[in-house]
C-alpha cells in the first residue's frame, strides 16, 4: 500500500522480504513465458484485446503531436524535397518505359519456361495501435485480429517492403514482430550476388546477415528480399539494402521505416497452397553441396544412393 | 468507533493505490507514446523508474510490492516483453531505492542524482543481463546506451520541476 514511510525496522523487513518474493515470482514468469505456452499466448491475446483500445485513446494526443512536429521539421526542406522530387520523376519516367518492355519479355520467357504462377495474396490492412521500437523488444499492435484470418506466422508489409511477422493473434488484434527484433529471423537472398542468407535483428537499426557462405562477397548496396525457404514468408519481398559497416561487415539496412508506420498490410495467403508450390523451395536456389560418399550407400545429404536400396 | 476509523483509513489507501494506480499506468502510455518522435527512435526515457525513485525520496510515499508488480506485468502486456521482466526492472529499482535512504546518500540535489544514477544503472544491468540470458544473444548496444542517458539526463529536470512545485506550493502556505 502507498503509505507514510516509517523509520520502523520491521516494517522495511517485511517489505523487502516480500520484494524479494515477488522477485522470485517475476523470475518464475520469464521462464513460463519463455516456454510459449498456448495458455499463456491466448492470455496475452485477450489482454492486448482488452487494453487495444485504451491504449489507442492514451497514445493518439501524442501521435497527433508528434505527426505536427514532423510536419514542421519537413516544411523547413521543402525547396530541397521538390528539387528532389523532379529529379526522382525525370528517373522513373525513364525506367518506366524499360519496365514495359521487360516486362513483356519476362511474360514471354516465363510461358517458354513454364514457370509456376505467382498466386495473388490476400491482404489485410490494418491501423498500428501503438508506437513501435523499445529496449528490449519491438513490436507493434494494430487493429485486425482473427476476425480478419490473420494467423501466427503471416508477413506484414508495407509499400517500402517487409516489416516483420504475425507472432501473437487475438480476436481484434494483432502482434507483429519487426524485423529489427532481437528474435527475428528471417530467410533472405542477395538479388545481385544471388546468395541465401539469414537475416537477424539486434533490435539496433540493423539487420545482421547470419548463415552467409564463406565463399560469397555481397555488394554494397544490394537489395535484398526474402527468399521464400522454409515456407513460411512468400519469396520477393524487399528487406532492404545491404550496408559495410565500419569493421568491414555487412548489413542489411531495412527499406522500411518503422517510426513512421500507421497502417500495414498482413498477407494472410486465402487460397490453399498447391502440391507444386509445395514443392517450390524458394526464390533462389539454395546452394547444394557437392554429392560425395559420407557412408555406405548414403551421400552427404543423407539420401540412399542407387543400387544400395533394401 | 475505532472499527469506523480503520475501515475508514482501508477505504483511504485503497483509493490512493488506486489513483497511484492509474497515474503510473498513464505514464506507462505517454512513455510508450515518446517512441512516436523521432528524437526517441532508439529508446524512450524511463519516466516510470524516476516516478518510483521520487515517490520514496521527495513524498515520501512508498508504493506497495504488488502494485509495482501488477504495473510491471501491465507494461509487459504493453510492450510486449516477456512477462515479469518489467516487475523484476521497477522491484529492484524500489528494493535499491529503500536501501539507498536506509544509507542517508542523498540530501541535495547532486547526491540525488548521483543516487538515482547508481539505483537504475544497477538495476538495468541486472535487466539486460537477464535478457541476454534469456534470448541467448546480445543486443545492439546503442539504444541501451542511449535510453540510459535519456533516463539520467530527464531525472534532474524532472527533479528540479519537483522541487519548483514545492517552492511555489510553500509561497502560497506562507502568504495565506
Amino acid at each position: 500500500m502507498v503509505s507514510a514511510k516509517s523509520s520502523n525496522k520491521k516494517t522495511y523487513k517485511v517489505n523487502r522480504k516480500s520484494n524479494f518474493v515477488l522477485i522470485l515470482l517475476c523470475l518464475f514468469l520469464v521462464f513460463i513465458g519463455k516456454l510459449d505456452l498456448i495458455a499463456i499466448r491466448n492470455i496475452q491475446a485477450f489482454l492486448f484485446d482488452f487494453w487495444a483500445p485504451v491504449t489507442n485513446v492514451v497514445n493518439k494526443p501524442m501521435r497527433e503531436i508528434a505527426v505536427i512536429f514532423e510536419d514542421v521539421k519537413s516544411t523547413g526542406s521543402l525547396r530541397e524535397q521538390n528539387l528532389k522530387l523532379i529529379n526522382e520523376n525525370r528517373r522513373l519516367r525513364a525506367l518506366n518505359s524499360k519496365a514495359k518492355n521487360q516486362e513483356e519479355e519476362l511474360l514471354e520467357l516465363r510461358e517458354l519456361l513454364n514457370l509456376l504462377p505467382k498466386f495473388k495474396n490476400k491482404i489485410v490492412t490494418g491501423r498500428v495501435v501503438t508506437a513501435p521500437g523499445g529496449i528490449f523488444a519491438n513490436t507493434v499492435l494494430i487493429n485486425a485480429g482473427k476476425d480478419y484470418g490473420i494467423k501466427i506466422g503471416h508477413p506484414a508489409v508495407s509499400s517500402l517492403g517487409l516489416i516483420g511477422y504475425v507472432v501473437n493473434v487475438g480476436l481484434k488484434t494483432s502482434r507483429i514482430l519487426l524485423t529489427i527484433d532481437i528474435n527475428s529471423m528471417i530467410p533472405i537472398y542477395l538479388t545481385e550476388s544471388n546468395w541465401p542468407a539469414v537475416a537477424k535483428g539486434n533490435n539496433g537499426e540493423l539487420l545482421e546477415i547470419k548463415f552467409l557462405s564463406s565463399e560469397a562477397s555481397p555488394i554494397d548496396g544490394e537489395t535484398v528480399e526474402t527468399s521464400g525457404h522454409g515456407g513460411r514468408l512468400p519469396p520477393g519481398i524487399n528487406v532492404g539494402k545491404i550496408v559495410k559497416g565500419l569493421s568491414g561487415e555487412f548489413y542489411i539496412k531495412p527499406s522500411v521505416n518503422f517510426q513512421r508506420m500507421t497502417y500495414l498490410s498482413i498477407i494472410t495467403n486465402g487460397k490453399k497452397l498447391s502440391d507444386d508450390y509445395k514443392k517450390f523451395q524458394g526464390f533462389a536456389p539454395l546452394q547444394k553441396p557437392k554429392p560425395r560418399l559420407v557412408f555406405k550407400g548414403l551421400d552427404s545429404s543423407g539420401t540412399r544412393q542407387k543400387g544400395f536400396e533394401d | 468507533m475505532t472499527n469506523y476509523n480503520t475501515v475508514l483509513q482501508l477505504l483511504y489507501k485503497i483509493s490512493i493505490n488506486c489513483l497511484f494506480f492509474i497515474f503510473l499506468f498513464f505514464l506507462i502510455n505517454f512513455e510508450k507514446s515518446l517512441g512516436y518522435f523521432s528524437v526517441f527512435n532508439s529508446g524512450a526515457p524511463s519516466l516510470i523508474s524516476i516516478a518510483i525513485y521520487l515517490c520514496i525520496r521527495k513524498l515520501n510515499l512508498n508504493p506497495s510490492n504488488i502494485l509495482i508488480f501488477f504495473l510491471g506485468i501491465l507494461n509487459d502486456i504493453i510492450t510486449s516483453v516477456n512477462l515479469g521482466i518489467s516487475s523484476i526492472f521497477f522491484l529492484l529499482i524500489k528494493l535499491l531505492t529503500e536501501n539507498l535512504s536506509i544509507f542517508r546518500l542523498n540530501d541535495n540535489n547532486q547526491q540525488a542524482w548521483l543516487s538515482f544514477t547508481i539505483v537504475f544503472s544497477l538495476s538495468f544491468f541486472i535487466i539486460i543481463l537477464l535478457n541476454i540470458g534469456i534470448n541467448l544473444s546480445f543486443f545492439d548496444i546503442n539504444p541501451l546506451l542511449f535510453h540510459m542517458g535519456i533516463t539520467l539526463i530527464f531525472f534532474p529536470i524532472i527533479n528540479a520541476g519537483f522541487d519548483l512545485i514545492f517552492f511555489i506550493s510553500r509561497l502560497i502556505k506562507t502568504d495565506s
